[in-house]
């Protein structure tokens, strides 16, 4: 099921995985399931969250203290799996998916039904360079992030790769969450 | 600097300007295709170097700087070749960690 195929507004639900509690993202996911939301969006925590505020920032240091990592994060999706109706967008950072390695990474999204991740620091260039083939073989589509700055021939190629999934327009030129 | 997980760890140095976890890019593939031979300096092996070079040469190096130096110590030259150092920065910004550390 791809709830971004039609045109409709999309309510999105963002929790950072392994915050307050390490086991806390699976039972969130499956009490949340009734609730009005089209999809969830699953935060891998990262130790340097740079294009996240505060309190993204916060939830992702508890995260990793409590013990969170990827290899975890897909036993526990994949313990939920059959029990969830809800698409999962996962969204985290290049290095922890590097070192992961992003074949292993998209298999594992694959196996677990996730169809959409966000990546915010791969870049288009990037992700064509070295990933798009990975991307395709495992039918895995990733949501770039634009701004008002960005080129239009590079938001071409965003609305062509991003056809199943969403673009991030991101707002300012910021990190997430409420400014003083 | 990373964890197994890819997560960035807190890096330690005396030196201010190492005290980073990350690394360019270009010196990265440099040492992966081994055009380049990547050393590593104690705190204790740096600040041998800043005495010596300012006692022989009367030149403060940066902290920085005194790790190349010290990097002279672990090499072998054959007698005549000419060695080159980058002394990138001045130490008169590392002198208060100079007089904490060096029997200067």
């Amino acid at each position: 099921m791809n709830p971004f195929k039609s045109e409709t507004k999309k309510i999105g639900l963002f929790v950072t995985a392994g915050y307050p509690l390490l086991d806390s993202t699976t039972k969130w996911i499956e009490q949340i399931q009734d609730k009005k939301f089209d999809f969830i969006e699953i935060g891998m925590p990262f130790s340097d969250p740079l294009a996240d505020g505060p309190v993204i920032q916060k939830s992702s240091e508890v995260a990793l203290k409590n013990g969170m990592n990827m290899r975890l994060l897909f036993e526990q999706i994949s313990s939920i799996k059959d029990n969830i109706q809800l698409p999962i967008v996962l969204m985290g950072y290049l290095n922890p998916v590097f070192q992961f390695g992003m074949d292993n990474f998209l298999a594992k999204c694959e196996e677990t039904g996730i169809q959409h991740v966000i990546l915010p620091d791969m870049s288009v260039e990037i992700y064509e360079r070295f990933y798009q083939t990975s991307f395709e073989k495992y039918n895995i589509s990733n949501c770039f992030l634009i701004t008002t700055q960005t080129p239009e021939n590079i938001l071409n190629k965003v609305k062509m790769y991003s056809s199943n999934s969403f673009v991030y327009l991101v707002s300012s030129n910021s990190t997430t969450g409420e400014k003083d | 600097m990373q964890d197994e997980f890819g997560q960035v760890v807190e890096p330690y140095s005396l030196s201010a300007g190492l005290d980073y976890p990350g690394m360019g890019p270009l010196h990265a593939h440099s040492i992966s295709t081994k055009r380049t031979q990547a050393i590593s300096i104690t705190d204790d092996e740096a600040l041998i170097a800043v005495q010596q070079l300012t006692r022989n040469e009367g030149i403060i190096p940066a902290l920085e700087s005194a790790h190349a130096l010290a990097a002279l110590n672990k090499m072998s030259f054959s007698e005549n070749e000419i060695v080159v150092v980058n002394l990138s920065g001045r130490g008169d910004k590392d002198l208060n960690i100079y007089f904490e550390t060096c029997d200067i």
